[in-house]
């Protein structure tokens, strides 16, 4: 015979685990960082689109190719405000449009230094042909567009093709 | 008490509820069948939870959308996980043909998820994540059956959905590691208390561990210890108890015995690598701490700190509430010591390997463990206060976990959401290849590679790949050359032979070389040179350039007269040597004239490492080469401790070892001025916290080689 004291040692038994597995359940519609997520990189450098600027770039890549070979540029790029983006990044040499990328690549430490979760996708690289190009000095410029359709000139170094 | 005995239990608890109710007539009662539903319902709570958990996270908006959007190809991770599946299509099973990390009964239940998708490229990218979420659901929730037997399905339905949702319990190794903890607690617990020896239980541990080996190394490594480790507790625990003690030692022989037939019984069942498949396993985990050693985050060793110490800790209070009665695994005496040996040893991944993603699959078992402990009591409590660990269980969870983001309702929602008219075109800026989006950069070299492969060679023929975008001829459906899987995994002689008795074996007649800098990287920043000098060399003494299908992307042909026509000449240019390490300083090595015409650097030496690397893992070391024009380069090099072996470095730029594949070997030297070396030192560094510092390194010998190629014919 189930017994009154039977019925209360069961619920005893039940009860706890019970609110607490719903209080669980309840805890999954609360959106807060998972324990899988990596905690995030220390911040050495802080950094900011400068004013009067649309965009801050950065190669980080050295710039010295063989001629006849390819250069790989690569770096970081990100817009003044979260509201836009980076779309296209074009790379010029002495001029003349050498390449182009659109695709952009996770960088979580430029996020941190920007303090920006948007900056996120900020990495970018780039494969240029140094084609006929004679050896020496040569001048390579960044060209930044934006989602607004926004252009601004980024970036200009100094490149030297090698025989 | 078995499992079934005490559902049994609970069974007959509720019959006589229901009786109870039917002789009370002026109370509510359901009708029979609906009360034994809900009673079954209610014994089976975890059971359902976790099927609602294997639905929700299998996001059918994502696996039926075709063809499918990938942001980015990794080509290192895509290329070995897609590779596993082509492989299968082509009965080609890891641990016989070829060796890797993971082992064929990993392979053949991620290939049955993405061929149940269709099997392309966009297949694998839509579905991968199905097997270790399931597996992950599914191994949890038979350890939270085993160890918590006798509580409340409301506990371990909280125990699944907290391991699962905020712990992130989704990984197959590591899951499946501590399952087999504690089926080997609960062999050993019935042996203790039956004292009778079922030869059966021990064929069914034996085949646990078989395939622990059969899923990965690792996972078999770890899932022998959990056996040993469950023995040994048990043994302790027993030992004034002479007929326990006979009991669990003829269990441990019965299961070693069955556990010995199966891996033979394995060796034969692989007619390529026999009991070589048990040799690579270990050699594999063995190379695998100071080969592929990784950093470990400031961030990242404080979390593995407080939640290892955290875990300890509660095991450790835990063992004040051993019962030698409860009929619950995580209140026996056993249960502690055990517990708190295992969660230390499977920590070990987290310091070899020390990114985030590494650490936190490698303290799973701890959390898992500890927050057994906290489950409480089997019997009912007098007042709240007996469930305090339930509730700091609670606690814990919500102060430093929330919900995974594949599991929130709202995703889940959103997951549920199935296309009526899947659209078969690419989004603008994405590009259609083998049923998948990708971005121009990703998609223009695997078409441009995968389109050559197809049409220069048949489905049946092999394709070496260096260093490790397998990925360009898994997509062409060809097989990749060669004794394992991925070259960053070549450490070792052993290891190395197989992969080139491999390139023997299989003679691939193409290769796609991907040139460091340009279109791929080093593996923890080691120049691909440097790391598997041996098959470069390979590939550059038997094949030439054909072609540059993409900038750094080549495809190399078999010159069969290449090899006989080749040569590697060493000079001697600098003094044997031998002296003791300090940290960060460079240690110089006497060298003489650099010859002009030569192509490489190789060091021959050992270095001294405390008996205790074998537990932490070795130090960084740098090669500093200063060259004549002042210019200075640091090259990350691997080296096995106490061990002698010999290092390679290329000194200038490792793109343009491209060149050395060229049929004119004037082209080899062309191209940028190389300035000859000037002086080169060894400069050692700990990586973190948890890495050992040599005490000597002796240089045995210093050799400039050149290559050579006669082209008189």
């Amino acid at each position: 015979m189930d017994t009154g004291q039977d019925r209360t040692t069961r619920f005893r038994k039940q009860a706890v685990p019970a609110v607490l597995f719903f209080a669980l359940v309840g805890l999954m519609f609360i959106d807060r960082p998972n324990w899988a997520v990596s905690p995030p990189a220390r911040v050495w450098t802080r950094l900011e689109v400068p004013k009067d600027h649309n965009f801050a770039v950065s190669i980080e890549s050295p710039l010295s190719a063989q001629r006849g070979g390819y250069l790989l540029v690569s770096g970081w790029a990100v817009a003044a405000t979260p509201v836009v983006r980076v779309a296209t990044i074009e790379v010029y040499v002495d001029g003349v449009l050498a390449g182009t990328t659109a695709d952009f690549l996770a960088r979580p430490d430029i996020a941190a230094n920007f303090g920006r979760a948007d900056a996120e996708m900020s990495g970018w690289q780039c494969v240029v042909a140094m084609g006929a190009r004679s050896a020496g000095q040569h001048e390579l410029l960044l060209n930044v567009i934006g989602s607004d359709g926004k252009r601004e000139l980024a970036v200009t170094r100094s490149l030297t093709i090698v025989e | 008490m078995t499992l079934e005995t005490d559902l049994n239990k609970t069974a007959s608890s509720a019959n006589l509820r229901g009786a109870s109710l039917q002789s009370n007539p002026g109370r509510f009662a359901l009708p029979a069948f609906l009360r034994r539903a809900s009673s079954a319902a209610g014994r089976q709570a975890d059971l359902l939870l976790a099927l609602v958990l294997m639905v929700a996270i299998t996001n059918l908006g994502l696996v039926l959308r075709s063809p499918t959007l990938a942001t980015r190809v990794n080509f290192i991770d895509h290329s070995w996980a897609f590779d596993f599946v082509v492989k299968a299509q082509q009965h080609i099973w890891l641990g016989d043909k070829v060796t890797f990390t993971y082992g064929p009964l990993f392979q053949l239940a991620s290939t049955a998820v993405v061929t149940a998708f269709g099997g392309s490229f966009g297949a694998y990218l839509r579905s991968w994540q199905l097997l270790p979420f399931w597996a992950g659901i599914v191994f949890t929730f038979l350890t939270g059956r085993l160890l918590l037997q006798g509580h409340s399905a409301w506990k371990r339905c909280f125990y699944l959905l907290a391991l699962v949702c905020f712990w992130g319990a989704l990984e197959v190794r590591f899951c499946f590691d501590f399952l087999a903890f504690a089926v080997a607690l609960r062999y050993f617990d019935q042996l203790s208390q039956s004292k009778v020896l079922h030869l059966k239980s021990a064929v069914l541990v034996a085949l646990l561990l078989l395939a622990g080996f059969l899923i990965s190394a690792d996972t078999g490594i770890y899932s022998l210890a959990a056996f040993a480790i469950a023995g040994a507790a048990h043994v302790v625990v027993f030992r004034n108890d002479r007929s326990a003690l006979r009991v669990l030692l003829r269990g441990a022989a019965a299961s070693v015995a069955a556990f010995l037939v199966l891996a033979i019984l394995t060796a034969v069942l692989m007619p390529h690598a026999r009991f070589s498949f048990w040799t690579n396993s270990l050699e594999v985990v063995s190379q695998y701490r100071w080969s592929l050693a990784y950093s470990m985050e400031k961030s990242v060793k404080w979390r593995l700190i407080s939640a290892s110490a955290v875990s300890i800790l509660v095991l450790l209070i835990g063992y004040r509430w051993r019962d030698s009665l409860s009929s619950s695994l995580v209140r026996r005496p056993a249960f502690f010591p055990a517990a708190i040996a295992f969660s230390l040893l499977t920590m070990q991944s987290a310091i070899v390997r020390s990114d985030w993603g590494h650490v936190f699959i490698a303290l799973l078992p701890a959390i898992a463990l500890a927050g057994a402990v906290l489950m409480g009591n089997t019997r009912a409590e007098r007042d709240w206060r007996g469930e305090i660990p339930l509730m700091a269980a609670f606690v814990l969870t919500a102060a430093f976990s929330g919900p995974l983001a594949w599991l929130q309702p709202m995703n889940v929602l959103a997951g549920l959401r199935i296309p009526d008219h899947p659209s078969q075109a690419c989004p603008s800026g994405s590009f259609y290849i083998d049923d998948a989006c990708l971005a121009r950069h990703d998609y223009e070299r695997l078409r441009a590679v995968s389109e050559y492969l197809r049409a220069h060679s048949t489905s049946t023929e092999t394709v070496a790949i260096f260093p490790f975008e397998n990925i360009y001829a898994a997509v062409a459906r060809r097989p990749v050359a060669g004794g394992v899987l991925q070259t960053y995994q070549i450490a070792g002689e052993r290891l190395t032979r197989r992969h080139l008795d491999g390139l023997e074996r299989d003679r691939p007649q193409l290769a796609i070389y991907s040139a460091d800098g340009l279109a791929t990287v080093g593996v923890d920043g080691v120049p691909n040179f440097t790391r598997t000098p041996e098959v470069w060399l390979y590939l550059q003494s038997r094949f030439k350039k054909q072609e540059e299908l993409a900038p750094g992307i080549a495809v190399l042909t078999r010159d069969e007269t290449r090899l006989k026509r080749w040569r590697s000449e060493a000079v001697s240019i600098g003094k044997s040597s031998d002296s003791a390490i300090r940290l960060k300083q460079q240690v110089p090595v006497s060298l003489g004239h650099w010859c002009d015409d030569c192509d490489a650097l190789r060091l021959r030496l050992r270095v001294s490492y405390p008996f205790w690397w074998r537990v932490t893992k070795p130090s960084v070391l740098n090669v500093v080469i200063r060259l004549a024009d002042e210019s200075e380069k640091a090259i990350r090099a691997v080296v096995p401790p106490n061990q002698t072996a010999d290092i390679w470095i290329y000194p200038w730029e490792e793109a343009q070892l491209l060149k050395y594949f060229d049929e004119n070997p004037a082209v080899w030297r062309s191209g940028r001025p190389r300035a000859p070396v000037s002086a080169v030192s060894l400069r050692f560094e700990r990586v973190d916290w948890l890495s050992t510092t040599p005490t000597r390194v002796r240089i045995e010998s210093v050799d400039a080689v050149r290559w050579k190629l006669d082209t008189s014919n």
